[in-house]
């Protein structure tokens, strides 16, 4: 893939335990020189609260640096969190890991 | 009937040290029935009577009882309290300690007492309850289980579980009672109005207790300055974003006036509570609702609906604790089991409601809680 796109990659249940598991990779991700981060939750069964806060301060840091963001979240049990949040309107969420990558660029 | 020698609930709290309290109710409790006393007042969870004064080779220390909604007693399950009293310890008299329309415990006679101490055990409530906040006597019993810092600060967040205020019957828990902690919920029965809140704060532990206190903090003093909605929502909001914490909290505010029988409330990504209609129907209030407090995006606003819910219907809010729980079979009980509880129960009492989800949530599997089970069910009143 593109050097400056970075993809992170979650599965099973985005909760508080994979949170702690993904926060070392997800920060060595936000502290390179990656343009855009590309976040898949295709294969995430569901997301939490403390999911949510990790995405939202992954969201926050790469905006104050003017650094692109896109979420691959099906429609779906995935989405729900987001939806019950009000937060699918305000991160920038996509049905596929495909057009997440579309969004930041990448063909 | 002994009438002679009444002793109220001034003379009980001024005669003795705040933590002798239920010992002298227990003294002047066995002089008026002539047979041995015991007081007893429920555990966090409301699934426990645990003797707080009286003669330990008579009385047993905890009675296992599921009839409370936290440390109150629902009025509705007494009968069922005494069968289990009587079950356990044999012939007995059980009078209940009543504050207003909560029951925060019961006098237990073994024996056959020579008087009736149903106006006593009134005087003894309100003076255990005064006691309560001068000493830990009270709250130490209450705690079958050491409680952990966080849930120390939800416990002492909340007000009374049951309440009947401004034309409605309100009842309010919080499971589990001894750990976790992060939900909370609130109400308050003023001139304008109902206030209602349930809330949850993003994480666990000591963290969320923090951005919880503070929320609720920002509400409360909203709310005494007489702020609408969304005002407290804003102030709430501000609150927390000045934490620089990161966490966030998600809420839903709202004010039912009896008058017009109408509520008015902001979804702020939270859960969406229910209204279980008088012919059985269940109503989503999911109109509209904005992000959490404690996140900016851009200018935000706080938009207000309003729904009817009058007498025969109930009101319910709840966390995620609730619809998230999982169950033996893997999944969640989710919002469509959740609808399905709630139509079962039926029009029962706010308390008896509260009671029957949280047992559900209890049953719907042998591991214990994640995260906080928050519920609070109004009824109007006729």
């Amino acid at each position: 893939m593109c050097d400056d796109v970075a993809i992170v990659t979650v599965s099973g249940e985005f909760d508080l335990a994979r949170c702690i598991k993904l926060a070392p990779e997800l920060n060595a991700v936000l502290r390179s020189e990656a343009r855009a981060i590309v976040i898949d939750l295709e294969a995430v069964s569901l997301v939490d609260s403390s999911g949510i806060a990790l995405l939202l301060n992954a969201f926050r840091r790469l905006d104050q640096t003017g650094r692109q963001l896109a979420i691959a979240c099906p429609i779906g049990p995935q989405r729900r969190a987001f939806e019950v949040t009000a937060l699918d309107r305000h991160l920038p969420m996509h049905e596929t890991r495909q057009a997440a990558l579309a969004a930041v660029g990448v063909s | 009937m002994m009438v002679s020698g009444q002793i109220d609930a001034g003379e009980l709290l001024g005669a003795s040290l705040p933590h002798l309290v239920p010992e002298r109710v227990v003294e002047v409790a066995s002089a008026q029935a002539g047979c041995p006393v015991a007081v007893y007042v429920l555990d966090l969870e409301g699934s426990f009577a645990l003797r707080l004064a009286g003669d330990v080779e008579r009385f047993p220390q905890q009675i296992r009882a599921a009839v409370g909604v936290g440390p109150e007693i629902i009025p509705e399950a007494l009968p069922q309290l005494r069968a289990l009293v009587i079950d356990l310890v044999g012939p007995c008299t059980l009078w209940p300690m009543v504050v207003r329309d909560r029951v925060m415990g019961f006098l237990l006679a073994r024996g056959r007492p020579a008087s009736d101490l149903e106006t006593f055990a009134g005087q003894a409530a309100l003076a255990l309850e005064l006691a309560s906040g001068y000493t830990d006597a009270l709250h130490a019993v209450r705690r079958r289980k050491d409680t952990r810092p966080a849930a120390e600060i939800q416990q002492n967040l909340l007000p009374p579980r049951l309440a009947r205020v401004s034309g409605a019957d309100v009842a309010g828990g919080v499971l589990p009672g001894y750990d976790v902690g992060g939900d909370f919920f609130d109400y308050a029965g003023n001139a304008d109005g109902l206030w209602l809140v349930v809330a949850d704060a993003t994480g666990k532990g000591n963290s969320a207790a923090a951005v919880s206190s503070l929320a609720i903090g920002a509400l409360r003093a909203a709310r005494r300055a007489g702020a609408g909605l969304q005002e407290a929502a804003r102030l709430a909001d501000e609150a927390i974003l000045a934490l620089d914490i990161q966490r966030y909290l998600t809420a839903v505010v709202g004010s039912w006036d009896a008058d017009r029988r109408l509520l008015r409330w902001i979804n702020c990504g939270h859960p969406t509570p229910l209204i279980l209609r008088a012919d059985g129907r269940i109503d989503e209030l999911d109109a509209e609702r904005t992000y959490p407090l404690g996140i900016r995006f851009t200018e935000r606003t706080f938009p207000v609906l309003s729904i009817p819910v009058r007498p025969g219907e109930r009101l319910l809010l709840y966390s995620d604790g609730v619809s998230e729980r999982r169950t033996t079979d893997g999944g969640p009980i989710g919002d469509n089991g959740l609808r399905t509880i709630l139509t079962e129960l039926g029009p029962r009492s706010p308390a008896t409601t509260v009671r029957g989800l949280q047992d559900a949530v209890l049953k719907a599997s042998p591991e214990p809680l994640r995260d906080d089970a928050t519920l609070l069910v109004v009824a109007p009143q006729d």
